[in-house]
């Protein structure tokens, strides 16, 4: 852990983020969350997130302070339970109303009504994803000074429903405009102190790798036809040669995809500005590539308790690769007079998603 | 005189003023400039770590003050250390709050398997058909209906069960090989089980435990199960409470079906019918999960019925050698049930 900070302050000492935290300060704080979790069933989790978050944050530095986070487990554990209080109904006519309607008969409007659910439960994913993001920034402080979002989101809750959509039409051709306008969309809504972001992503540079996400299960059909059309007689080697190929087709297709998304995240990243800053964010496929291989390797070698380190691996990528020029006028950073959300990202909680 | 960093929470302007203790908190200055006396009523500690202290004042938004360690020991002892595990569990320590968390889990998870077994029969039989009706309604028309058939299954329903006037046992045109007890005494059994089943002793050995699972008020019990601490521990527990309901609810199933095994061969005994039929029924079907092979004993233990075979050895162990058993319907009245739902026009299935 020492060496690669070493490592990352000799090849990017001026870069305005730096994270400071260490597996050791972080792991006693892990495992005890773990411990509070599996003993309240699960109920302490809102808790373990804002312990968590607290440390991360604490361990990032901006120029030259840290950030800070203000969030609290029982404004997330409330904002859960109201979510929960108004989906129960829905959820309940999932399990109970729908078998009733079937058993009647009525199976034409029973899929009707289950369609129109879903659809309005996409939706929710979408205002969940908006409502996580202006939380997160409305707790997050600097010098005092906190960001913030416009309130709402049912707008952009509307345009993830009907972009996600538009963008899995024509074979999935139109997912990276849907994914960076959807991006701009709800960045372009946020705020720290007084400083709107903006964001002006494009496909530009994208659609080449994500053709060849599109393309590869194609090329592996055909790979799969050509090697089966003269394979050899014996079916046991016929068998074992199936499931390499499979092994290798899901392995090239993680990486292509992973590709995408590397270039999807420094694109998004990268078209942000806000009040003067620019940021950057710095992760080549391969840095993603080890990021995962890491996680993977972690969790195997603690035989499934390394998952509680997952998330400070999450963090401290995000942070190290993440970069901002230009200049912070101090004086002009005032407060955020966006309101505070009371309803913290109990939807995000309720659909088990996250922020970015 | 303790140098700090003071941001106001109006800008993010960094003061450095210098921090003393006195009496009733503490007094912030500027030297020469200006200067504040902060109660330390209106304080509160934000995080203490090696790096130092950091001080807010909730009733300000943004307010911070950050002490470098070392932090004089007259400014710390003012802000009580503290875990941050939250609010009472850093009160009682650790190691008292898992242990009483784990208890009253314990206690959570006991009530949830127990209570709806000992809270099902003081449910109202009119409350239990009226849920009845809202779920199952007219079955969407597909019952199916003969005078010979139904007199058969009378019959049938009747030598397994003192009662019968309390079930509704029918037959309905539905494409899958199975039998089911539903709230308030329905019990439906599919048309394309007769394809499977081979005699009506074996018809017998399968109503006969659908009646017991009626009769224990095992379908009330489940839906207490779903309601109540299901719909509980899945929606606020999130995902770990709800690994650990899932194992409870699979328990109480698997419990739940070896006692309507029990009820059936008790009652199969009492109408003197054999039980070594629906043993051969066990065994076919276990020939066809049989493709499952020595994954088996370790599949049970996720699967919501015992093994068939399992079963069949229950069954067959309850048939008595050399007894002579009667058989349950009579060749004619065999064939006037299995044709029931001829007569009925086919819907478009």
């Amino acid at each position: 852990m020492n060496i690669e900070r070493q490592g990352f302050d000799a090849a990017a000492p001026d870069s305005a983020f730096r994270f400071t935290g260490n597996w050791r300060e972080f792991a006693p704080i892990a495992l005890t969350n773990l411990l509070l979790t599996i003993v309240t069933l699960g109920i302490y989790r809102f808790w373990a997130r804002a312990r968590e978050r607290r440390y991360l944050w604490s361990r990032t530095e901006f120029i030259d302070d840290t950030l800070e986070w203000t969030g609290t487990g029982r404004e997330m554990f409330i904002g859960f339970v109201i979510v929960m209080a108004v989906l129960l109904p829905a959820i309940l006519f999932v399990q109970f109303g729908f078998q009733a309607m079937i058993l009647r008969g009525l199976v034409a409007p029973a899929f009707l009504l289950m369609l129109g659910l879903y659809l309005g439960f996409f939706a929710l994913v979408g205002l969940a994803r908006y409502r996580a993001l202006r939380y997160r920034l409305s707790r997050t402080y600097w010098h005092g000074i906190r960001g913030g979002g416009e309130p709402g989101g049912w707008g952009f809750a509307f345009s993830y429903l009907w972009k996600t959509l538009v963008g899995a039409f024509v074979i999935g051709l139109l997912v990276p405009w849907a994914w960076t306008s959807l991006w701009n969309e709800r960045w372009n809504r946020m705020s720290f102190g007084p400083h709107p972001f903006e964001a002006s992503a494009n496909t530009e540079g994208l659609m080449g790798r994500w053709m060849l996400v599109l393309a590869t299960p194609i090329l592996a059909g055909l790979v799969v036809v050509a090697t089966a059309s003269q394979g050899g007689s014996n079916p046991e080697t016929v068998a074992l040669m199936g499931l390499a190929t499979i092994f290798a087709i899901y392995a090239v297709w993680a990486i292509v995809g992973l590709g995408f998304f590397a270039a999807y995240a420094r694109k998004a990243i990268g078209s942000l500005e806000m009040g003067g800053l620019q940021f950057a964010f710095t992760a080549r496929s391969m840095d993603w590539l080890k990021l995962f291989l890491g996680h993977v390797g972690i969790v195997l070698a603690t035989l499934g308790i390394g998952f509680v380190f997952i998330s400070y691996r999450n963090w401290a990528f995000f942070i190290r690769h993440l970069e901002a020029s230009g200049e912070v006028s101090l004086d002009t950073l005032t407060q955020s007079t966006s309101p505070v959300g009371a309803d913290a990202e109990g939807l995000a909680s309720a659909f088990d998603i996250g922020a970015i | 005189m303790t140098p700090a960093h003071l941001y106001d929470g109006a800008s993010a302007v960094r003061h450095e003023v210098a921090v003393a203790a006195d009496g009733a908190g503490l007094r912030l200055s500027i030297p020469g400039e200006w200067e504040e006396q902060v109660p330390l009523a209106e304080l509160a500690l934000a995080e203490r770590s090696r790096a130092g202290l950091t001080l807010v004042r909730p009733a300000v938004q943004g307010w911070r003050l950050r002490l470098a360690a070392p932090v004089p020991p007259e400014i710390d002892r003012l802000f009580p250390r503290r875990h941050g595990y939250g609010g009472w569990i850093d009160r009682i320590g650790l190691w008292w709050a898992v242990a009483a968390c784990g208890a009253i889990s314990a206690g959570v998870l006991a009530f949830g398997y127990f209570a709806p077994t000992l809270l099902a029969p003081l449910v109202p039989p009119s409350v239990e058909r009226a849920y009845g009706a809202v779920l199952v309604g007219n079955f969407g028309g597909k019952y199916c209906s003969s005078p010979a058939g139904d007199a058969a299954l009378r019959k049938l329903t009747a030598e397994l069960d003192p009662h019968p006037e309390d079930l509704n046992v029918r037959v309905v045109d539905v494409p899958v090989v199975n039998a089911a007890a539903l709230p308030a005494g329905n019990i439906m059994i599919f048309d394309k089980l007769f394809e499977t089943v081979q005699g009506p002793d074996e018809l017998a050995g399968i109503l006969a435990h659908e009646i017991a699972h009626v009769r224990h008020r095992h379908i009330t019990a489940a839906l207490l199960r779903e309601f109540g601490v299901g719909v509980f521990t899945t929606a606020l527990g999130g995902t770990t409470a709800g690994r650990v309901d899932g194992f409870v609810s699979l328990s109480f199933t698997r419990r739940a079906e070896a006692d309507a095994d029990q009820g059936a061969i008790a009652m199969l005994k009492r109408a003197d019918i054999s039980p070594a039929p629906t043993a051969a029924f066990f065994r076919r079907l276990g020939g066809l999960e049989g493709k499952a092979g020595r994954f088996e004993p370790a599949l049970a233990y996720l699967s919501s019925h015992p093994l068939s075979s399992a079963r069949e050895k229950k069954f067959e162990g309850a048939a008595i050698k050399g007894a002579s058993y009667r058989p349950a319907l009579t060749p004619r009245e065999w064939a006037d049930l299995r044709a029931i739902c001829s007569s009925r026009p086919r819907s478009g299935d």
